[in-house]
């Protein structure tokens, strides 16, 4: 199964050696879904790695060296976690990782109706058709887990903790959400390495390989609120593919931070099909050393009066590179959209690379809003100046600065501790950052 | 008290007449090897100059069509007329240009505007340029302005060193059709420290039913001197496709400004496919200012490339596409050396099904510092069927650069149109005067005679926008 990787790969490429139609078709017979495993395989090998012509020059995969790796097929029962691992303040908690699925749902949980069951083999997986990395998910996918809330509210978050698998190791999996009429919840992802296993440190290459997909479907007026905190060691090559799709008035608001992993290629759709839905996105991104982040959005407004407001934040240090995309679509169905797509950089450091992309795509005259914007810029000196005069050191002045910048985004999660958490990781990753760029400072 | 408007007639007609011209020369239609040898020969040109050509008809062939951008899949290469020559030789007098083109830009009203206000006009009618002059006080001060096939041979130093080193012949399957086949164009070379004080003008005619027109303009301004050119271009309505495929490159040396001003009103069968780029060097300012009316399909992207430091780059481009129109136009700065800077204002209206699309880049390369750059897009759209799409690209490689971008799409304001018809205005014209603000960023850069003629085209334009 292992052929050797081929000696010239295009940006493109993302080689696999266990891509093939027969390991779909075994995982159709373990996991079911044989025909559009199928279709999907074929896809996978058809589609082009991007295929938006608008994108097509900000694709590099060259860091993923995935081809060697083994593909996990955990079990597909859910085993119960014990209750001690229930976060102080969760509903339920559920964990996904080379060893399986596993949950414990806490009682108001259960007396809400949360089922967490795992995916039956037949769901379609949306885009699979069209989209090359939907497309591996579907073909490959070795663990599939469906969350649902038929109706009623849950105040507490569900955690869900995803974790990467180890080295020369690659987890396909899929996390379907659904909410039914009128249903409300909470979910908080966290994104993260392998337990027990210590960091190996940063390589050339990234040899673990991570795609999960999160299929949500909103009923009629259903509201999730939804965070998620990727912090993979650096040699993990991240595929998330995010769907949405929103019943009448349904309404989701998704924080999203990514910090960790050599290589990210994230794409997420927003299905506003339902009249009034509405979307709230805040995207934080914070890329040093040779990370590349690359991450698109797709905006439908297809029902009436439908509101999208995202916003990207993003920092990007050392040799880092972010590739941050959106495409807001207002189709003639659209009338009343309200949509706002704002992309940010800042860069610090002098080999670092940002690429902005908001597009838009209109064709309904009847919107109240349609508007991007973005920008970039360093840290204003002034701003240092005048922390300075109020007694914050150098360093001190550009981290609240930095901090400050990003604070909207970190603000806009749903646990204050998680938020208080990733305050602390992105301070850490700033410190670290400045420590390198001051040391090659003195090296040169 | 009421403002009385006068009517807006539909004054479209006046450019839409040809004329039954017998062509001194004309190749077949279609392509070939042999075309390229033919126009060449025809030409008397120095060899390496067929070379260039062969090289770039070579690239031409084996480079696919662009997969972006519009709809080029109807566009039949093997049915357009490469070359057609109407008149012996590009004359400086009025009087000796033949008398059936004289009159025809008499029609469009060519010889009036160069009496009244510019420095200089050329002319060129399908292929070849048929008159040129410039003012003698600029001519005696060394101001150079001809057909650039004439520019090739009484300039050959100043032609071959930058004729293809902004735009080479690689560069696109455009650039490299011009490259293969191109005649005509203006040669404008202004010497150092010169201030040409009144704009110089081209207008571009096409005539003949399925012309393709591969004008050439290079235009090189020195160290320190400045120029304002403008061109205008119209074409009668053949109800086939003709093609209109120039590459216009523009040298600033340091300290020099230009600003390039172009209103295309091409008649609605034309495709439009156009390279722009300029060279700014340390100190210049390029400005591109670019309207788009006309053509079924226009792929323009003005280019500056910032090469030195403290250059400005300045793009404005607007953009009105109608029934069966699409406008793929925008703009591109990038910005290659320090402390440079490029403000980039994009407009567009889609009415009647037209589709209007902004594509711009903007680009900070490494060893760029101290960058400040902004861009604006906004797009109306005035009705359901219209579409409006905004690409821009934002790549940043420095890590002190200032860079804004905003985009706005939307209809026109109800609330504008009620307090305008509550004023006396009909709706329409409530509309027209809305949509003439809207494009202001453009008009308020023109000299006030073409501004008049802008929004007079606009006002045509709109005619009929509201049912």
């Amino acid at each position: 199964m292992s052929a050797a990787t081929p000696a010239r790969r295009g940006v493109a490429d993302l080689p696999l050696s266990w891509a093939t139609a027969s390991e779909a078709s075994r995982l159709a017979g373990v996991l079911g879904g044989g025909e559009a495993r199928a279709a999907a395989h074929a896809a996978f090998h058809a589609l082009p790695t991007e295929s938006n012509l608008l994108f097509t020059g900000y694709v590099d995969l060259r860091s993923a060296d995935t081809h060697d790796t083994a593909l996990l097929t955990p079990s597909s029962t859910i085993s119960e976690l014990p209750a001690s691992e229930l976060p102080d303040g969760a509903a339920a908690v559920i964990s996904i990782s080379a060893r399986g699925v596993a949950a414990h749902l806490g009682a108001e949980a259960r007396a809400a109706g949360l089922t967490v069951e795992p995916l039956s083999g037949e769901t379609p997986l949306a885009g699979a058709e069209s989209d090359r990395m939907t497309a591996l998910i579907a073909a490959y996918w070795g663990c599939g887990i469906q969350i649902t809330l038929a109706s009623g509210t849950i105040d507490a978050p569900i955690v869900i903790k995803v974790e990467s698998p180890a080295q020369g190791e690659a987890l396909v999996a899929r996390i379907g959400v659904t909410l039914g009429d009128g249903a409300s919840a909470t979910i908080s992802e966290e994104v993260v390495g392998p337990r027990g296993v210590q960091e190996t440190g940063r390589g050339a290459q990234a040899r673990a390989l991570l795609a999960a997909s999160s299929e949500v479907t909103l009923g009629t007026g259903a509201t999730l609120r939804f965070a998620s905190i990727q912090e993979l060691p650096e040699d993990v090559v991240y595929l998330p593919v995010r769907r949405h799709s929103f019943g009448t008035n349904a309404e989701l608001q998704i924080a999203v931070a990514q910090i960790g992993a050599r290589l990210v290629r994230g794409r997420i759709d927003h299905q506003l099909e339902g009249n009034g839905s509405k979307v709230q996105q805040v995207e934080v991104v914070f890329a040093g050393a040779d990370q590349l982040h690359d991450l698109t959005t797709y905006s439908l407004h297809a029902g009436e009066k439908t509101v999208g407001d995202l916003l990207a934040k993003g920092i990007f240090a050392g040799k880092a590179r972010g590739f941050v995309k959106g495409v807001t679509t207002i189709p003639r169905s659209g009338r009343g959209t309200n949509s706002y797509l704002g992309e940010f950089g800042m860069l610090l450091s002098k080999t670092a690379r940002s690429v902005a992309i908001p597009s838009l795509w209109i064709d309904q005259p009847d919107c109240e809003r349609a508007a991007h914007g973005s920008s970039v810029g360093p840290i204003d000196e002034n701003q240092i100046f005048y922390l300075r005069t109020r007694g914050l050191t150098e360093a001190e002045a550009r981290r609240t600065i930095v901090m400050g910048y990003l604070e909207p985004v970190v603000a806009a999660l749903p646990l204050e501790e998680e938020a208080e958490r990733l305050r602390e990781v992105l301070a850490a990753k700033l410190d670290a950052s400045f420590a390198a760029q001051s040391a090659a400072a003195s090296a040169a | 008290m009421t403002v009385v408007k006068p009517n807006v007639q539909d004054e479209r007609e006046q450019y839409a007449f040809h004329d039954d011209i017998t062509y001194l020369r004309e190749t077949k239609a279609g392509l070939t090897e042999a075309t390229v040898r033919e126009i060449s020969e025809t030409k008397d040109e120095p060899a390496w100059m067929l070379e260039y050509r062969l090289r770039a008809y070579k690239h031409f062939e084996a480079r696919a069509m662009p997969h972006w951008g519009g709809d080029l899949t109807k566009l039949d290469f093997s049915k357009i007329v490469y070359y057609r020559k109407p008149s012996e030789r590009e004359e400086k007098s009025w009087d000796d240009v033949p008398d059936q083109i004289k009159k025809t830009f008499e029609r469009l009203g060519i010889p009036e505007a160069e009496r009244k206000f510019l420095s200089g006009v050329g002319a060129q009618y399908d292929s070849e340029v048929v008159y040129h002059s410039v003012r003698e006080d600029l001519e005696k001060l060394g101001v150079v302005f001809m057909g650039t096939d004439q520019g090739m041979k009484e300039y050959p130093e100043i032609f071959k060193k930058y004729f293809g080193t902004v735009v080479p012949a690689e560069d696109n399957k455009f650039a490299a059709l011009n490259s293969a086949v191109w005649s005509g164009g203006s040669f404008v070379y202004v010497p150092k420290g010169v201030d040409v004080p009144l704009p110089l003008q081209a207008y571009f005619r096409i005539n003949g039913q399925n012309t393709g027109q591969f004008e050439r303009t290079l235009i090189v301004v020195d160290e320190g001197a400045s120029l304002h050119y403008i061109e205008g271009c119209t074409a009668p309505n053949w109800a086939t496709d003709s093609l209109h495929v120039a590459v216009v490159e523009v040298i600033a040396l340091p300290g020099a400004k230009v600003r390039y001003t172009t209103i295309q009103n091409w008649s609605n069968d034309v495709y439009n496919l156009v390279t722009k780029r300029a060279h700014a060097h340390a100190g210049a300012t390029v400005e591109w200012i670019d309207a788009n009316t006309g053509a079924q399909l226009t792929m323009k992207y003005p280019g500056i490339y910032l090469l030195g430091e403290k250059a400005h780059a300045e793009i404005v481009s607007v953009a009105v596409a109608s029934k069966g129109q699409h406008q793929d136009t925008g703009a591109k700065a990038v910005h290659l050396a320090p402390n440079t800077t490029s403000r980039i204002v994009g407009k567009s209206v889609s009415k009647d099904g037209g589709v209007s699309t902004y594509r711009g880049t903007v680009k900070v390369a490494p060893g760029a510092t101290g960058v400040t750059t902004s861009v604006r897009c906004d797009a109306l759209i005035l009705d359901e069927g219209s579409r409006s799409e905004t690409y821009p690209y934002i790549d940043i490689q420095e890590d002190d650069t200032s860079m804004s971008h905003e985009a706005t799409v939307g209809r026109v304001s109800d609330d504008q149109i009620f307090y305008l018809m509550s004023r006396g205005m009909t709706e329409n014209e409530a509309t027209n005067l809305i949509v003439q603000g809207f494009l202001e960023v453009f008009t308020k850069e023109l000299p006030m005679e073409y501004a008049l003629e802008f929004n007079r085209l606009i006002r045509l334009e709109m005619e009929g926008a509201l049912g």
